[in-house]
Protein backbone atom coordinates (compact mmCIF):
# COMPACT_ATOMS: atom_id res chain seq x y z
CA UNK A 1 0.00 0.00 0.00
CA UNK A 2 2.87 2.35 0.88
CA UNK A 3 4.58 1.69 -2.46
CA UNK A 4 1.29 2.21 -4.28
CA UNK A 5 0.64 5.53 -2.52
CA UNK A 6 4.18 6.76 -3.26
CA UNK A 7 3.57 5.98 -6.94
CA UNK A 8 0.17 7.74 -6.76
CA UNK A 9 -1.45 4.45 -7.81
CA UNK A 10 -4.57 5.43 -5.91
CA UNK A 11 -6.68 2.60 -7.35
CA UNK A 12 -4.20 0.09 -5.88
CA UNK A 13 -4.37 1.91 -2.52
CA UNK A 14 -8.18 1.56 -2.61
CA UNK A 15 -7.83 -2.16 -3.45
CA UNK A 16 -5.80 -2.65 -0.25
CA UNK A 17 -8.23 -0.46 1.75
CA UNK A 18 -11.10 -2.71 0.63
CA UNK A 19 -8.98 -5.79 1.33
CA UNK A 20 -8.47 -4.64 4.92
CA UNK A 21 -12.18 -3.81 5.23
CA UNK A 22 -13.06 -7.32 3.98
CA UNK A 23 -10.58 -8.95 6.36
CA UNK A 24 -12.00 -6.91 9.23
CA UNK A 25 -15.53 -7.89 8.23
CA UNK A 26 -14.53 -11.54 8.20
CA UNK A 27 -12.71 -11.45 11.55
CA UNK A 28 -15.52 -9.44 13.19
CA UNK A 29 -18.22 -11.81 11.90
CA UNK A 30 -16.29 -14.87 13.13
CA UNK A 31 -15.70 -13.17 16.48
CA UNK A 32 -19.37 -12.29 16.96
CA UNK A 33 -20.30 -15.94 16.36
CA UNK A 34 -17.67 -17.08 18.87
CA UNK A 35 -18.82 -14.46 21.40
CA UNK A 36 -22.47 -15.47 21.08
CA UNK A 37 -21.49 -19.09 21.66
CA UNK A 38 -19.35 -18.18 24.68
CA UNK A 39 -22.08 -16.04 26.26
CA UNK A 40 -24.96 -18.42 25.53
CA UNK A 41 -24.97 -19.57 29.17
CA UNK A 42 -25.84 -16.04 30.32
CA UNK A 43 -29.17 -15.94 28.44
CA UNK B 1 -34.77 -9.69 5.05
CA UNK B 2 -35.73 -6.02 4.77
CA UNK B 3 -32.59 -5.02 6.64
CA UNK B 4 -30.42 -7.05 4.24
CA UNK B 5 -32.15 -5.45 1.26
CA UNK B 6 -31.63 -1.97 2.72
CA UNK B 7 -27.97 -2.75 3.42
CA UNK B 8 -27.46 -3.86 -0.21
CA UNK B 9 -29.32 -0.80 -1.54
CA UNK B 10 -27.25 1.51 0.68
CA UNK B 11 -24.02 -0.05 -0.60
CA UNK B 12 -25.15 0.23 -4.24
CA UNK B 13 -26.11 3.90 -3.74
CA UNK B 14 -22.72 4.58 -2.16
CA UNK B 15 -20.89 2.94 -5.11
CA UNK B 16 -23.01 4.83 -7.66
CA UNK B 17 -22.29 8.20 -6.04
CA UNK B 18 -18.60 7.29 -5.80
CA UNK B 19 -18.56 6.32 -9.51
CA UNK B 20 -20.44 9.47 -10.55
CA UNK B 21 -18.10 11.96 -8.83
CA UNK B 22 -15.01 11.29 -11.02
CA UNK B 23 -17.20 10.40 -14.06
CA UNK B 24 -18.87 13.84 -13.98
CA UNK B 25 -15.47 15.50 -13.66
CA UNK B 26 -16.14 16.83 -10.18
CA UNK B 27 -12.86 15.27 -8.99
CA UNK B 28 -9.92 13.91 -10.98
CA UNK B 29 -9.83 10.07 -11.12
CA UNK B 30 -6.28 10.35 -9.76
CA UNK B 31 -7.65 11.83 -6.52
CA UNK B 32 -10.68 9.55 -6.39
CA UNK B 33 -10.35 6.39 -8.50
CA UNK B 34 -13.79 5.18 -9.65
CA UNK B 35 -14.92 1.79 -8.30
CA UNK B 36 -15.29 0.47 -11.86
CA UNK B 37 -11.49 0.54 -12.22
CA UNK B 38 -10.87 -1.42 -9.03
CA UNK B 39 -11.49 -5.00 -10.29
CA UNK B 40 -8.80 -4.48 -12.94
CA UNK B 41 -6.33 -3.12 -10.38
CA UNK B 42 -7.22 -6.02 -8.05
CA UNK B 43 -6.55 -8.59 -10.80
CA UNK B 44 -3.22 -6.94 -11.62
CA UNK B 45 -2.16 -7.19 -7.97
CA UNK B 46 -3.25 -10.84 -7.79
CA UNK B 47 -1.47 -11.80 -11.02
CA UNK B 48 1.74 -10.06 -9.91
CA UNK B 49 1.55 -12.03 -6.63
CA UNK B 50 1.67 -8.87 -4.51
CA UNK B 51 -1.83 -9.20 -3.05
CA UNK B 52 -1.48 -12.66 -1.50
CA UNK B 53 1.99 -11.87 -0.19
CA UNK B 54 0.76 -8.63 1.43
CA UNK B 55 -2.34 -10.29 2.93
CA UNK B 56 -0.37 -13.21 4.39
CA UNK B 57 2.26 -10.87 5.88
CA UNK B 58 -0.48 -8.64 7.33
CA UNK B 59 -2.33 -11.64 8.80
CA UNK B 60 0.84 -12.87 10.47
CA UNK B 61 1.41 -9.50 12.18
CA UNK B 62 -2.27 -9.14 12.93
CA UNK B 63 -2.82 -12.49 14.63
CA UNK B 64 0.35 -12.32 16.72
CA UNK B 65 -0.12 -8.65 17.67
CA UNK B 66 -3.79 -9.12 18.47
CA UNK B 67 -3.17 -12.22 20.60
CA UNK B 68 -0.33 -10.65 22.60
CA UNK B 69 -1.95 -7.21 22.95
CA UNK B 70 -5.25 -8.75 24.04
CA UNK B 71 -3.58 -11.20 26.43
CA UNK B 72 -1.40 -8.59 28.12
CA UNK B 73 -4.20 -6.00 28.22
CA UNK B 74 -6.79 -8.34 29.74
CA UNK B 75 -4.31 -9.80 32.23
CA UNK B 76 -3.12 -6.39 33.49
CA UNK B 77 -6.65 -4.97 33.46
CA UNK B 78 -7.97 -7.78 35.67
CA UNK B 79 -4.91 -7.70 37.92
CA UNK B 80 -5.26 -3.95 38.56
CA UNK B 81 -9.00 -4.34 39.16
CA UNK B 82 -8.40 -7.08 41.72
CA UNK B 83 -5.44 -5.55 43.57
CA UNK B 84 -6.00 -1.99 44.78
CA UNK B 85 -2.31 -1.49 45.59
CA UNK B 86 -1.29 -2.48 42.05
CA UNK B 87 -4.02 -0.19 40.71
CA UNK B 88 -2.68 2.72 42.77
CA UNK B 89 0.94 2.00 41.84
CA UNK B 90 0.17 1.91 38.12
CA UNK B 91 -2.40 4.69 37.98
CA UNK B 92 0.02 7.41 36.84
CA UNK B 93 2.08 5.05 34.70
CA UNK B 94 -1.14 4.29 32.81
CA UNK B 95 -2.01 7.99 32.53
CA UNK B 96 1.49 8.68 31.21
CA UNK B 97 1.57 5.94 28.58
CA UNK B 98 -2.10 5.70 27.52
CA UNK B 99 -2.27 8.87 25.37
CA UNK B 100 0.90 8.07 23.39
CA UNK B 101 -0.35 7.27 19.87
CA UNK B 102 0.72 4.06 18.15
CA UNK B 103 2.51 6.00 15.41
CA UNK B 104 4.69 7.74 17.99
CA UNK B 105 6.03 4.32 18.99
CA UNK B 106 7.30 3.60 15.45
CA UNK B 107 10.75 5.23 15.94
CA UNK B 108 11.18 3.32 19.22
CA UNK B 109 10.02 0.09 17.61
CA UNK B 110 12.74 0.53 14.97
CA UNK B 111 15.42 1.38 17.58
CA UNK B 112 14.45 -1.53 19.84
CA UNK B 113 13.66 -4.23 17.31
CA UNK B 114 15.24 -2.97 14.10
CA UNK B 115 13.31 -2.80 10.86
CA UNK B 116 11.69 -6.15 11.39
CA UNK B 117 8.50 -8.13 11.69
CA UNK B 118 8.79 -7.78 15.47
CA UNK B 119 8.66 -3.99 15.19
CA UNK B 120 5.46 -4.14 13.11
CA UNK B 121 3.91 -6.59 15.58
CA UNK B 122 4.90 -4.34 18.49
CA UNK B 123 2.92 -1.43 17.00
CA UNK B 124 -0.17 -3.67 16.80
CA UNK B 125 0.33 -4.85 20.40
CA UNK B 126 0.41 -1.21 21.57
CA UNK B 127 -2.72 -0.51 19.50
CA UNK B 128 -4.86 -3.19 21.12
CA UNK B 129 -3.31 -3.31 24.60
CA UNK B 130 -4.99 -0.23 26.08
CA UNK B 131 -8.44 -1.01 24.70
CA UNK B 132 -8.34 -4.44 26.32
CA UNK B 133 -6.77 -3.10 29.49
CA UNK B 134 -9.58 -0.63 30.12
CA UNK B 135 -12.32 -3.04 29.01
CA UNK B 136 -11.08 -5.78 31.35
CA UNK B 137 -10.42 -3.32 34.18
CA UNK B 138 -13.91 -1.83 33.91
CA UNK B 139 -15.61 -5.22 33.58
CA UNK B 140 -13.77 -6.72 36.55
CA UNK B 141 -14.32 -3.60 38.72
CA UNK B 142 -18.05 -3.76 37.98
CA UNK B 143 -18.36 -7.21 39.55
CA UNK B 144 -20.85 -7.10 42.40
CA UNK B 145 -19.00 -7.18 45.74
CA UNK B 146 -21.81 -9.33 47.17
CA UNK B 147 -20.86 -12.10 44.72
CA UNK B 148 -17.31 -12.07 46.08
CA UNK B 149 -18.71 -12.37 49.62
CA UNK B 150 -20.86 -15.29 48.48
CA UNK B 151 -17.70 -16.90 47.07
CA UNK B 152 -16.06 -16.44 50.48
CA UNK B 153 -19.10 -18.01 52.17
CA UNK B 154 -18.90 -21.04 49.87
CA UNK B 155 -15.22 -21.52 50.66
CA UNK B 156 -13.73 -20.03 47.48
CA UNK B 157 -11.45 -17.73 49.41
CA UNK B 158 -8.29 -17.72 47.30
CA UNK B 159 -7.80 -15.05 44.62
CA UNK B 160 -7.44 -17.74 41.96
CA UNK B 161 -10.75 -19.35 42.96
CA UNK B 162 -12.53 -16.00 42.92
CA UNK B 163 -10.95 -15.20 39.56
CA UNK B 164 -12.28 -18.34 37.90
CA UNK B 165 -15.58 -18.69 39.80
CA UNK B 166 -16.71 -15.05 39.89
CA UNK B 167 -14.51 -12.46 38.17
CA UNK B 168 -13.92 -14.08 34.78
CA UNK B 169 -17.47 -15.42 34.25
CA UNK B 170 -18.93 -12.10 35.44
CA UNK B 171 -16.73 -9.92 33.28
CA UNK B 172 -16.61 -12.02 30.10
CA UNK B 173 -19.14 -9.85 28.23
CA UNK B 174 -17.19 -6.66 29.02
CA UNK B 175 -13.85 -8.26 28.17
CA UNK B 176 -15.21 -9.56 24.85
CA UNK B 177 -16.51 -6.07 24.00
CA UNK B 178 -12.92 -4.85 24.41
CA UNK B 179 -11.57 -7.73 22.31
CA UNK B 180 -14.04 -6.85 19.54
CA UNK B 181 -12.97 -3.20 19.58
CA UNK B 182 -9.37 -4.40 19.49
CA UNK B 183 -10.08 -6.50 16.37
CA UNK B 184 -10.71 -3.32 14.38
CA UNK B 185 -7.96 -1.33 16.07
CA UNK B 186 -5.44 -4.06 15.21
CA UNK B 187 -6.26 -3.76 11.49
CA UNK B 188 -5.74 0.01 11.74
CA UNK B 189 -2.43 -0.67 13.46
CA UNK B 190 -1.41 -3.11 10.69
CA UNK B 191 -1.67 -0.22 8.25
CA UNK B 192 0.00 2.32 10.58
CA UNK B 193 3.60 1.31 9.74
CA UNK B 194 2.61 1.52 6.04
CA UNK B 195 1.67 5.16 6.42
CA UNK B 196 4.54 6.29 8.59
CA UNK B 197 7.30 6.74 6.04
CA UNK B 198 8.74 3.38 6.94
CA UNK B 199 8.19 1.13 3.93
CA UNK B 200 10.34 -1.64 5.38
CA UNK B 201 7.76 -2.09 8.14
CA UNK B 202 4.96 -2.15 5.62
CA UNK B 203 3.11 -5.36 5.15
CA UNK B 204 0.38 -4.30 2.77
Amino acid sequence: MMQASSLLATEVVVVYMITIAALYGLTDTLFVQLRDRLLRWQR
Amino acid sequence: MQRTLLAVLGLIAFLLIWEAVPYLGLVSPLFLPPPSGLPQAFLREIQAGYWLKAVLASLEHYILGLALGTGFGVALGIATALYDKLDAALSWVVRLLRPVPGLAWVPFAIVWFGISETAATFIIIIGVFWINYYAAYGAAKAIDKDLLEVADAFGHRSTLAKLFKIVLPGSTAGILAGVRTGLGQAWMAVVAPNCSACPALASG
